[in-house]
């Protein structure tokens, strides 16, 4: 029955949308006024001038593009043979016949691509920030983080020979991960695994390796399984970062080795979410044992990220890298694909990161996505601005702020140990800051005060004054609980400033390095974990000593950056 | 023989991404050209698209068969591109993005003073357009331009019949008294 009191009724004839009887009614009404007929003649004229706006087209290619993007899924080599196959939805219907899961996963498995494509740009804007430095962007990079790393002019300066060095190199490789020692391999291929071989305790209840496969979707609890357990509470694992174990090793090789090594799953699901990375099974198993669900709120989930004594290490990033391969072992290279020439300087030929390709749907289906990034401080800070200049997703982040030793060393320049991050072409030893005694006797070097720097920064990260308003900010920012190598370090120390750092600088650094950084006698290892923000002194006494073999060492200064992108939903609980 | 969109998506379950591809060339303007109507940017309509495309291959085997896949495609993206409205990016209005691609029709036996005058309807509509609400803007594009039946709107907007036809009746309304007094003001 019509209401001629509601004029919508003039729609619904327009558009057809009456039956039989209710049109005859309505033309009958309008026929009996002219008011009516002149506003039914307009709306159809506007409806008119509307199907006549110019029409828009996508390129032809758009529809290839989709179809290779989707194809890439079974083709990306990162993805193990029952991952692809997994992606292909023939094969999960013909096995399982289960739709509802099938789409579970191929949700899962989009996103492990297009998030596998962010992991790689992220990659490449780690990677490749060194170059940058030189270009006018790297420049003014350098200018908005001026107040974050550098004290002085002189600091900044010296970074930018460090880099211009870089530059020169042969290859330009920014080594990350050095080749495993061959005892580190056969180690690790003998039932301690991966642990072993990446310096990590395996968390209770045995040791993990390839064959173990990880923790995969299929085999992760659903939410409801979790509920009861909850994060951060009873039971969840909590992974001793300190083993027995080596240094960690070149995860390509492994990969590439009989047996592997890894589990083949580089991204770990869970029902918190994914894992980006999750090379190391202890990682993954931490990551695993989170959960969210409808009675666990979003802060307890990051309180948990926050408290946890986990270390993940930056193999989380190489090992995903697509442009591994270019390089030798350990290194990721800029490749042609990733830079390309611009008169003098090179640009990256992609976006860094877009966070604009993680699809709000993948988002909430995932609940929460953890990524895990190490670099340099201005490393970090490009990657923060980056994070915060998308307003789309609420990204929390965490730095961890890296206590390094102030060797005195070229802070792109390692001493040629296993584990470390280091340049793969030497550096001219001459750019590297000298270190020095202060007035308080304390040992002071470039890398020292840019460590300060960092120190007295505020607890939240600058991002530049960007930070959008209502974005909740989790920035605890904990000093990064590096490992030094201390034996190494000792070795590489004069005499002079040994005694310094075994004194203690009040900020945890360790000065001094010979000049080849080689074998030397060795020693205790003194420094280990600085948890508080206040940096330790690097004293036996306050310092949590371990096990030499399971130390990584940077020689650098490096901070790292945990950043949890999480849903909607899970953000207005 | 053309395939159906079943067929295609049957195929596409079946492993077949050629299916699929032929189901993306098959949809990919009229919902580009619906999203940009409804976004007013080009660059956003375009991530819309590939996103909800994504989707749909994603959620593919959830696809019930009671609707057309064209209007389960359009809900995907529809929902995309109400999570869009949180971005904020540099846009390229629909008018930028035709001067710079071109894209607007050329009659070449138009005279140059009626292609303007053309032109210059386009734009007052494409900018009455623009001034309404997104909810009226999306609901006049589904009609208007899509020329989808109240059911299938209200099916993509997740709404109630009754509330389309409300709603497309004030949407008309609003578009019409903007459209008056942009032409009031040309008079003026």
């Amino acid at each position: 029955m019509i209401d001629w009191q509601q004029d919508d009724w003039i729609s619904a004839y327009l558009d057809d949308e009456m039956s039989p009887e209710e049109r005859e009614l309505a033309q009958l009404k309008i026929a009996g006024d002219p008011e009516l007929q002149s506003q039914v003649e307009k709306l159809q004229q506007l409806g008119n001038r509307l199907r006549r706006l110019p029409t828009h087209r996508l390129p032809a290619s758009f529809a290839a593009s989709i179809r290779q993007q989707i194809q890439g899924i079974s083709e990306t080599p990162e993805l193990d043979s029952v991952r692809v196959s997994r992606a292909t939805p023939s094969t999960r219907e013909s096995q399982q016949g289960n739709r509802a899961n099938n789409t579970r996963d191929r949700g899962k498995l989009l996103a492990l691509v297009v998030l596998g494509t962010l992991a790689a740009s992220l990659l490449v804007s780690v990677a490749l920030a060194p170059s940058l430095w030189q270009s006018e962007n790297a420049r003014t990079l350098a200018e908005a983080t001026d107040a974050m790393v550098a004290s002085s002019e002189a600091d900044q300066l010296s970074e930018v020979e460090v880099d211009a060095s870089m530059e020169d190199s042969p290859g330009n490789a920014f080594r990350v991960r050095s080749a495993p020692e061959p005892e580190a391999m056969s180690e690790g291929s003998s039932g301690g695994g991966p642990l072993a071989r990446s310096g990590l305790d395996m968390p209770q209840g045995g040791s993990r390796t390839a064959s173990d496969d990880g923790p995969t979707m299929d085999s992760m609890p659903s939410p409801g399984a979790m509920a009861g357990g909850g994060f951060g509470g009873q039971g969840q694992p909590r992974p001793q970062s300190l083993g027995a174990a080596g240094p960690p090793t070149d995860i390509r090789t492994m990969r590439a080795g009989p047996g592997g090594g890894l589990p083949n799953e580089p991204h770990i699901a869970s029902p918190a979410g994914q894992l980006l990375f999750a090379d190391n099974p202890s990682q993954a198993e931490w990551f695993a044992s989170l959960a969210i669900d409808q009675d666990q709120d979003l802060d307890r989930f990051l309180q948990t990220i926050a408290d946890s004594d986990f270390e993940f290490d930056a193999s989380l990033v190489v090992s995903q890298s697509p442009f591994a391969g270019g390089a030798g072992a350990g290194e990721v290279s800029e490749t042609p694909e990733a830079v390309r020439e611009e008169g003098n300087e090179k640009v990256l030929a992609g976006q860094l990161l877009d966070f604009q390709k993680i699809s709000q749907a993948e988002l909430e289906q995932n609940r929460a996505i953890l990524i895990a990034v190490e670099g340099t401080p201005l490393q970090i800070e490009q990657l923060v601005q980056k994070f915060s200049d998308e307003p789309r997703l609420t990204v929390f982040q965490q730095t961890w702020k890296a206590v390094t030793s102030a060797t005195g060393a070229n802070p792109n320049r390692g001493t040629g140990s296993s584990g470390e991050f280091r340049q793969s072409s030497e550096v001219d030893p001459s750019s590297s800051p000298k270190p020095s005694l202060n007035n308080n006797g304390e040992v002071e070097t470039q890398q020292r005060l840019e460590n300060q720097e960092i120190a007295s920064q505020p607890k939240t990260v600058n991002s530049g004054g960007k930070e959008k308003p209502g974005t909740v900010r989790f920035a605890r920012e904990s000093e990064w609980k590096i490992r030094l190598l201390e034996k190494t370090r000792q070795r590489a120390m004069e005499p002079s400033l040994d005694q310094e750092s075994t004194q203690g600088t009040g900020d945890g650094n360790i000065s001094g390095q010979s000049p080849a950084g080689g074998e030397g006698p060795a020693t205790e290892p003194a420094v280990a974990l600085v948890e508080d923000d206040n940096v330790a002194p690097a004293s036996p006494s306050n310092s949590k000593t371990m096990p030499q073999e399971s130390v990584a060492h940077f020689a650098e200064p490096r901070m790292k950056l945990f950043i949890v992108i999480v849903s909607k939903d899970l953000e207005n609980k | 023989m053309k395939q159906g969109d079943i067929e295609l998506v049957d195929r596409t379950l079946e492993g077949d991404h050629a299916a699929f591809e032929e189901l993306v060339l098959r949809y990919q303007d009229r919902l580009y050209n619906a999203v940009i109507q409804t976004v007013g940017c080009a660059n956003e309509a375009h991530d819309i698209v590939q996103e909800a495309f994504f989707s749909a291959f994603s959620k593919l085997s959830s696809f019930q068969r009671q609707a057309s896949f064209y209007t389960w495609l359009f809900r995907i993206a529809f929902n995309a591109a109400i999570s869009q409205k949180r971005k904020k990016r540099p846009t390229l209005s629909v008018d930028q993005y035709r001067e710079q691609v071109g894209l607007d029709p050329v009659d070449r036996h138009e005279a140059p003073d009626a292609r303007i005058h053309r032109e210059e309807k386009v734009r007052q509509v494409q900018q009455a357009l623009e001034s309404l609400q997104e909810e009226h803007r999306a609901i006049l594009v589904l009609r208007e331009m899509e020329g989808l039946c109240y059911e299938s709107i209200a099916e993509i907007l997740n709404l109630p019949v009754g509330t389309v036809r409300s709603r497309l009746h004030r949407a008309r309304g609003q578009l019409k008294e903007t459209l008056e007094a942009m032409l009031q003001d040309l008079v003026d």
